[in-house]
């Protein structure tokens, strides 16, 4: 990482405050910046106001879910070079449509189960940035 | 009286009537010929009657020229006498007046005669012939009426006679008409007789016959031969006893065969009614011929045809997939459908008939329908259930491990050997928590058919030596190796499959050989067959028995010692690899095993890539 450049932004977008805090932690401790928000609608709004390197978003949420929330950065010219990665559990008995094929028809860069190792999402996330892994 | 009494009473009375007539005429006959018998006697005494009276004449001339010649007396006697026989003759027949009268006249002609020639005869004996010449005149006068008078009878006579001729004649004629009617009557009659004979012995065998025919054709066994017939003393009446007999006894059979194949039938139709499954008789068009309680609760109001409740399910019963799986004499099956509120199981099966030349023919189908709502109602709340603790478990679970690994990696926290082990533990236990949770969620995601694959050229060589060296410090732990042959890969396989997938399945087989190995190791060869590459994963653990064999690619399954020995996995593992595989277009098998020296599992993948039309499934 050049010195002079500054870190990458990664926002995290989750209603689940405990997965924020972890990931951040760990995003954190490996040198990135990051900021959160808990819902779809605030997470465009950041994006527009902050211009994040990486979206990693749940795709479930309250107020605007995810998909909703990817195809309006989708349409904003400003947000739309933004790659979005959604965190999802892909597993939800109430919500059977939200799957892998669905994401990627809505134009999601990638997805990331959830549950996975900090390790293994550190390496995911520098991959998403062409970083080299340490 | 009937037609045939009657004509008996006719021909009776015909040939009576014949009998009398002919006889009539015979005695008519008779009584004629003796007639003409008489006439002709009376003519020949008329005729002889005038002989003599000439003869005596000439004998008279004779006489009176020499009276004295003896002969000639003699002859004079003779010939008198001659004419008085001939004359007494005439005395006893019946005649007709005038002839009387003619006869009388000619009595006292020949008296006259005799008392002229005796007078003469007399007078020329005394040799007196004075009066010769007068009493000669007077003789041949006598003679002539004489001749006159034999000659008027005779000629009245010979009339009779040819009258009496007459009658005879016709009394002959008719005699032969009758003698001809009464051949052509008895011949007539005896026909008659024969038909009648005829008719009374056929008349009653064919009415038995008449009675077996309506019998055998109209099937009814409840005609009978009637009482005249039966009481008839003849062998006809002993054969419509018989005959009656018979056909009591083989009705009475007939009814306990009938009632005994009731009772059967009553007890089969109580026996599928009293079924838990719907039950449906169909023949080969289509068309149910029995359907039980059930099934008739099901399809009320409904033709019942395979068309027409095929289509009630959903999915609709395929009927030309059915029928050509009944033809083919192989059994229907549909996991499932819908029926309104209701969820079936159909199983049909065909109905074979065995015939003479041992080949079955297809009669029909018989379908079962099992009522499997509440199975599937189970399956489903516990699928669901169990998607939503895993969902639900899911997020926590990421929490403890993702805290865990913070704390675990944290240097400033200055942790002590023992709580890093303890934090390890959680860690670890976490993980695998997790990793149980995801094969879970990933099957429920697979089944329904919310996985896409990212399709990409992979190494296949190259993305095992990666796997390899992750999972070496496993193996190391165990004291195992790892080798990898490539040596039948000289230019590096490229497979079309998705990356994350197909790494899934090689963790998979490897990590399980690791497990389930204690001393060896695991050796993988990769080899390309025709248009697959093959991969085989060999142990030299503990094998897999041939029980377990057959479990181990099922849902849930691990072998059994596994799970008795130790901890391991969710017993998904196999399962999902080899959905995938198929999902590649490849598959997995296990090629050999034996309990003590190892197994060998075989993961086959397409060289060309994934085949169409697979990969994506629409839920």
């Amino acid at each position: 990482m050049d010195i002079n450049q500054k870190p990458a932004l990664i926002l995290l977008v989750d209603d689940e405050a405990d997965i924020l805090s972890i990931y951040k932690a760990k995003l954190d401790k490996v040198g990135f910046r990051v900021i959160t928000a808990s819902d779809g609608a605030q997470a465009v709004q950041m994006a527009i106001d902050q211009h994040p390197d990486l979206i990693l978003m749940d795709m479930k949420m309250p107020v605007m879910d995810g998909i909703t929330a990817q195809s309006k950065l989708e349409e904003n010219p400003v947000t739309k070079d933004i790659k979005v990665v959604f965190l999802t559990a892909f597993s939800d008995p109430m919500n059977p449509e939200i799957d892998e094929r669905s994401a990627k028809e809505n134009g999601a860069f990638d997805f990331i189960k959830k549950g996975i190792g900090l390790d293994e999402l550190v390496e995911k996330v520098r991959g998403y940035l062409n970083m080299p892994n340490a | 009286m009937n037609i045939r009494s009657s004509l008996l009473a006719s021909f009776s009375v015909i040939i009576v009537i014949l009998v009398l007539v002919g006889a009539l005429l015979m005695v008519l006959q008779n009584s004629i010929e003796q007639e003409y018998e008489m006439i002709a006697t009376d003519t020949m005494s008329e005729y002889q009657l005038g002989e003599g009276a000439s003869q005596l004449i000439s004998t008279y001339t004779s006489l009176l020229q020499n009276i004295n010649d003896p002969s000639l007396s003699a002859q004079y006697q003779n010939n008198l006498d001659a004419i008085n026989v001939a004359a007494s003759n005439l005395d006893g027949t019946t005649l007709s007046s005038a002839s009387a009268t003619i006869y009388q006249r000619l009595r006292s002609e020949i008296a006259l005669l005799e008392g002229y020639i005796a007078h003469g005869v007399a007078n020329a004996k005394q040799g007196d012939f004075s009066q010769s010449a007068n009493i000669f005149e007077q003789v041949d006068n006598a003679n002539n009426s004489i001749q006159q008078d034999t000659a008027s009878l005779i000629v009245s006579d010979v009339g009779g006679m040819e009258e009496t001729q007459g009658s005879v004649n016709t009394t002959e004629a008719l005699e032969r008409t009758i003698g001809i009617m009464m051949i052509i009557i008895v011949i007539g009659g005896i026909i008659l007789l024969a038909f009648l004979l005829s008719n009374r012995l056929s008349r009653p065998i064919i009415r038995l016959a008449g009675i077996a025919e309506t019998i055998s054709e109209g099937g009814s066994l409840a005609a009978r031969v009637d009482e005249k017939l039966m009481h008839m003393k003849n062998e006809v009446g002993s054969l419509a006893r018989s005959f009656n007999h018979m056909v009591l006894d083989v009705e009475k059979r007939v009814d306990d065969r009938t009632r005994e194949l009731q009772q059967e039938r009553a007890r089969l139709l109580a026996s599928i009614n009293s079924l838990p499954l719907g039950f449906l008789l169909l023949d080969t068009a289509g068309v149910v011929l029995i359907a039980n309680s059930v099934a008739k609760e099901n399809f009320t109001g409904q033709d019942l045809t395979l068309a027409s409740i095929g289509n009630l399910f959903v999915p609709a019963m395929d009927a030309t997939a059915f029928n050509d799986l009944m033809a083919k004499k192989q059994s229907y099956e549909l996991q499932e459908a819908q029926l309104g509120e209701k969820s079936f199981r159909i199983m049909a099966t065909p109905v074979l008939l065995s015939g003479s030349d041992e080949k079955d023919s297809l009669i029909g189908s018989v379908m079962l329908m099992e009522d499997i709502t509440q199975e599937k109602m189970l399956e489903r709340s516990k699928n669901t259930f169990l998607a939503i603790a895993a969902h639900e478990m899911r997020t926590p679970l990421t929490v403890i491990r993702g805290e865990a690994e913070l704390m675990f990696d944290e240097p400033s926290v200055g942790l002590d050997t023992g709580l890093k082990a303890q934090i390890g533990s959680i860690l670890n236990s976490a993980v695998r928590l997790l990793s149980i949770v995801n094969d879970f969620l990933d099957v429920q995601n697979l089944e329904g058919g919310r996985v896409s694959l990212n399709i990409e050229p992979v190494d296949a060589a190259g993305l095992m030596k990666d796997v390899i060296r992750d999972l070496s410090v496993l193996a190391e732990k165990k004291g195992l190796t790892i080798t990898l042959d490539t040596s039948h890969d000289p230019e590096g396989f490229i497979l079309n499959v998705d990356k994350g997938r197909l790494q899934q399945i090689y963790v998979n087989l490897i990590s399980n050989a690791i497990h389930y190995t204690e001393h060896g190791g695991v050796a993988v060869f990769l080899k390309k067959e025709s248009k697959v590459i093959k991969i085989t994963f060999e142990d030299t653990g503990i094998g897999i028995d041939a029980e377990e064999q057959q479990r181990l690619f099922r849902k849930f399954e691990t072998g059994r010692a596994f799970i008795q020995s130790r901890e391991y996995g969710s017993g998904l593992g196999l399962y999902i690899s080899r959905f995938l595989a198929h999902l590649m277009g490849g598959d997995i098998v296990l090629e050999r095993s034996e309990p003590g020296k190892g197994s060998v599992f075989c993961l086959t993948l397409p060289l060309t890539g994934l085949p169409r039309g697979l990969g994506l499934k629409k839920p």
